[in-house]
């Protein structure tokens, strides 16, 4: 029961918290009680740590007088425990940090919109069955698209919105398949014990819900998603896709998959290096998260592909918390910005450090020009870690005396877990890894920065003189590759197959309602029966 | 005091009924009285207990089972009763939504008589009269699905037509079936009998070809009523088809049998799943959705061997659930929509956001989505179709997507404003008696869609009615 315990008091808080706005709006109660329930549930999840794998039951189909199948589970283990503390964790400093932003988006909805998505985060990533996680995703997926339409600016993004929603409810069908196979090759099962049969199809509705595989982005421009809710609502679901590739079989390619390998591999290096390059020149962090997510999630599906699933954790911790670092970093100011660089603690891959053993997903069995190209994309996901960090700012005087307490130690709560999940995060999460790797990105990154020093290249941003051949080259190459991301070819084309396909149905309905259907229905049946009967040979 | 159940669930609703029928005018009174009378036949056929014996106070009331009528009985057994049950409760639901403007006013004394109706078919000796009293109902149907005056509309006479096809050939079979039990298995009456049935039943149940009538229907007639005709025929009809199964042992021995009914089914899943997703008017995507759920009872009873009829049962309920919701919506919008069609009805979400979300989430009901009510039940009936064949269950899930890409569609659309530089704000235009059904109808979903297992299983008590079925 102690696993419900968290998702129990985040659900009760956010409800406490609609019905005290509701009643009689107190702006400080509201946060009192996230904060509380957010504590709550951190210092659980905690001690939950303890006693890993954790799992319980809730409601199971599977009864002798009903043939249905099935079980709704809750697991704990190691691959879900760090994505439930980083869920949590980025709950409670978003909840502190909000204090600097009343101004802004903070509002107890807000809050109360932030423990929701969370609670039912939780019970995404913990999911103990597929079927569990349909559901979950399913609810997930109906609160952010109702969300996303009550914004003020989703009357010109509802396209957007609902295709978004589309490739979520495509991914949930993935799993409803994934599912079926599944069963079929090993009767029920749960997601410790993904079948190998099914593997690759879990591995596409994660790839899917991902965004990355295949690649799509219907949200290349954010809706006006901040920092608070925006963050978690934007995360949270991430969170769980990520859950599901670290239970993902090692041995998902199956021998008739293997030659289509390099092309999976191509796909993913593309989609990283993209997003990279994009969250690099990026005008700030909230306008580059969604590459920020794309880019590290590549590299997480990437050591799925590659065998090594353990260690898509490394490059799923790294999106989560330091990118959330860096979101909830607003405002800023300039004596705090050294805290930003404890972010690069999750993020720079050197031996000892969290995401070390995720060089392994990366090299899978062997040193190959795809390692390469991943490595150079966690070398411009780094620089564009810096370059948003560094950016100056300095609205201090702005500050509550208690917020100016509170905000920092939200984000150092972010710092904190970064350090925890490096120590204890998950078996061989403290290791030199492929520590030559590492190096060997560092090395990159201080070459980088030196050359755009150099270049007299500097923060703010990074950006290119507007006479630069580069730029130039750019501004022409980036809005086609944008397109071809957004997968708006796709759709056209679908579009096309789809008016063909209905003119087609439509006129064969017409002739069938027509005057003379009943005729044309006789003649279909004895076609039918002919074909049937072998065409009336025997 | 001996009474009988036919007494209770045929004769009762049909005495009704003429009373309703009498008072059409008088529209809120005619509605109390037909769903309280539903409402109440289904709680009684719900509670009734397994003596037959009701005991009110002092008064004991005993009940036989038969009722003689021209020379003819009419059995309402205790093991239908769960069945009798759930066709009344939806009957009563139905009758529920008839307070729309534009229903017609033969709909609510209709509805009555054709749920007695068909509860006689289900329970008529010699059971071959059962295919009498059906087309009496389907001549009983037609008042309802006309929209008042003018020239008579082609899909109910497309109706008329190929229902009454049905009955000759049912007819036909059950007199060349008398003969057959005494006949080896490789007579040619055997086969025979069975494609004379099998054309009978297609007929009734709307398989490919015989389907058109449906969209025609569906698009001419209000949704709540067609709805309500959609669930009660084609449950009746396959529950009835049961009794030949039962009844039969050389069909239930047949050869290949379960392989045909499982490739119509899957055929029919496709085709409606095909035709669903590329529709452009609401109303006939209803219908042709209505194609695919029978396509899925289709492949519930080819998986006889692995448990299906169960599947069929526990789908009866939650089709109907689903198809309720999803025809008040159609209706309710109906009275605010020019037409149903996407082009009419877009940005209508920013209006009407709840029954949007009604029609919405009873498509992705109909079509297994999870969380709704018939996940459970698709998921293991995919689960088994694909055990039985890799190309019946891959063709079956893509054939069930059509409703889902459909309903994708119908989102865009509803979303679409219809001048895209004006900012629209939501807001709710639904008055209480639209809005709340329609919430209330999520909620039993939902909790369906959580745990089958305590609401489901006193409908699958109808099948030990059908002893050689167990």
């Amino acid at each position: 029961m102690i696993l419900l315990l968290p998702i129990g008091i985040l659900l009760t808080a956010a409800l406490a918290i609609v019905i005290l706005d509701r009643i009689q709006p107190k702006f400080g109660t509201s946060w009192l009680i996230a904060s509380g329930a957010a504590i709550i549930g951190w210092l659980t999840i905690f001690v939950l740590r303890l006693r890993l794998p954790t799992t319980i039951q809730i409601i199971s189909w599977s009864q002798p007088e009903i043939p249905l199948f099935g079980q709704i589970s809750l697991l704990l283990d190691y691959n879900a425990w760090p994505y439930a503390l980083a869920l949590i964790t980025i709950t409670l400093a978003v909840i502190l940090t909000d204090a600097a932003r009343t101004r802004y988006d903070s509002t107890p909805l807000s809050w109360a919109a932030s423990l929701m998505i969370t609670a039912l985060g939780l019970l995404a990533l913990q999911s103990g069955t597929s079927l569990t996680l349909m559901i979950t995703w399913v609810i997930v997926d109906i609160l952010e698209m109702a969300y996303l339409l009550r914004l003020e600016e989703a009357n010109r993004s509802y396209g957007r919105i609902v295709i978004a929603y589309g490739a979520r409810t495509a991914s949930i069908m993935m799993l409803f398949i994934a599912t079926l196979v599944g069963w079929r090759a090993s009767g029920q099962f749960d997601l410790t014990q993904i079948p190998q049969q099914a593997g690759f199809l879990f591995l596409l509705a994660a790839g899917l819900r991902l965004g990355v595989f295949p690649l799509n982005m219907p949200f290349l421009q954010e809706p006006n998603l901040r920092r608070g809710a925006g963050n978690i609502i934007r995360l949270a679901p991430v969170a769980s896709s990520l859950s599901l590739l670290a239970r993902l079989p090692a041995n998902l390619v199956t021998p008739s998959l293997q030659r289509w390998l390099p092309y999976f591999l191509a796909m993913l290096a593309a989609a990283a290096l993209y997003a990279g390059f994009r969250w690099l020149t990026a005008t700030n962090e909230i306008a580059g998260r969604p590459f920020w997510i794309v880019a590290w999630a590549a590299l997480a599906t990437t050591s799925v592909l590659n065998g090594v699933p353990s260690a898509s954790l490394a490059w799923g911790i790294a999106l989560l918390l330091p990118g959330s670092l860096a979101f909830l970093y607003s405002p800023r100011i300039q004596r705090m910005n050294f805290l930003m660089f404890f972010g690069l603690l999750g993020l720079i891959g050197l031996p000892f450090t969290p995401a070390a053993s995720g060089w392994m997903g990366l090299i899978g069995s062997g040193h190959t020009f795809w390692t390469f190209l991943f490595l150079i994309a966690h070398v411009m996901l780094i620089l564009g870690y810096l370059n948003h960090a560094l950016r100056p700012g300095g609205e201090v005087g702005a500050l509550e005396s208690w917020a100016r307490l509170v905000y920092p130690l939200g984000l150092i709560l972010i710092i904190q877990a970064i350090a925890t999940m490096g120590l204890i995060g998950w078996p061989g999460s403290l290791t030199a890894g492929a520590w030559w790797l590492g190096i060997i990105s560092l090395l990159l990154i201080i070459a980088a920065i030196l050359t755009a020093r150099r270049l007299g290249i500097r923060p703010p941003y990074l950006h290119f003189p507007a006479s630069s051949l580069l730029t130039k080259v750019l501004d022409v190459i980036l809005p086609i590759i944008e397109q071809v991301l957004r997968l708006d070819w796709l759709y056209q084309l679908i579009w096309q197959a789809n008016h063909l396909i209905g003119l087609a149905l439509k006129s064969f309905s017409a002739i069938l309602e027509s005057d003379g259907g009943i005729l044309w229905t006789l003649l279909l049946l004895v076609l039918l029966i002919s074909i049937l009967t072998g065409g009336g040979v025997n | 005091m001996t009474l009988n159940t036919p007494l209770l669930w045929v004769l009762f609703p049909l005495v009704i009924a003429a009373i309703v029928g009498a008072l059409y005018q008088r529209k809120a009174l005619s509605i109390i009285l037909t769903v309280i009378t539903a409402f109440g036949l289904a709680l009684l056929a719900a509670l009734f207990p397994e003596n037959l014996t009701l005991s009110i106070g002092p008064l004991r009331l005993v009940f036989s089972e038969n009722l003689a009528i021209l020379g003819r009985q009419i059995t309402v057994k205790y093991e239908i009763l769960p069945f009798i049950s759930l066709i009344y409760a939806m009957t009563g639901l139905w009758t529920l939504s008839s307070w729309f403007p534009n229903t017609p006013v033969a709909f609510r004394p209709i509805s009555l008589v054709l749920t007695a109706l068909l509860t006689a078919a289900a329970g008529v000796e010699p059971f071959l009269y059962a295919a009498v009293l059906i087309q009496i109902a389907i001549l009983v149907s037609v008042p309802m699905l006309s929209q008042g005056g003018g020239a008579t509309d082609r899909g109910i006479l497309r109706y008329l037509t190929l229902q009454t096809l049905a009955m000759p050939l049912i007819l036909l079979a059950g007199w060349l079936l008398t003969g057959v039990e005494t006949l080896p298995a490789d007579s040619p009456l055997v086969g025979q009998s069975t494609i004379l049935l099998g054309l009978g039943f297609a007929l009734w149940l709307g398989i490919f070809p015989f389907h058109s009538w449906i969209p025609m229907v569906a698009q001419r007639s209000r949704p709540n009523v067609v709805g309500f005709l959609v669930f009660l025929f084609p449950t009746t009809i396959l529950v009835f088809s049961l009794n030949f199964f039962n009844r039969y042992t050389f069909l239930r021995n047949l050869p290949n049998l379960a392989e045909t009914l499982q490739l119509f089914g899957v055929v029919m899943i496709v085709i409606g799943g095909l035709w669903t997703a590329f529709q452009t008017d609401l109303k006939r995507a209803f219908g042709f959705s209505v194609l695919t759920e029978s396509g899925f009872s289709l492949a519930a009873l080819g998986l006889i061997s692995q448990g299906g009829l169960n599947w069929l049962m526990l789908l009866f309920p939650l089709r109907a659930l689903g198809f309720w919701l999803w025809s008040f919506a159609l209706t309710a919008l109906e009275n605010h929509a020019e037409e149903l069609t996407f082009e009419s009805v877009r940005g209508i979400a920013r209006r009407f956001p709840i029954l949007s979300a009604g029609l919405i989430l009873a498509q992705f009901s109909i079509a297994g989505m999870p969380l709704l009510a018939s996940f459970p039940i698709k998921l293991a009936l995919l689960s088994a179709t694909l055990n039985a064949g890799t190309a019946f269950g891959v063709w079956s899930f893509i054939g069930n997507l059509g409703l889902f890409l459909f309903t994708l569609r119908l989102l865009f659309s509803l979303l679409t404003p219809q001048d895209e530089n004006t900012f629209e704000k939501w807001r709710l235009s639904e008055k209480s008696n639209e809005y709340l059904p329609v919430l209330i109808m999520i909620l039993i979903l939902v909790l369906l869609g959580l745990f089958p297992n305590n609401f489901m299983d006193g409908i699958l008590n109808t099948l030990t009615a059908f002893t050689q079925l167990q």
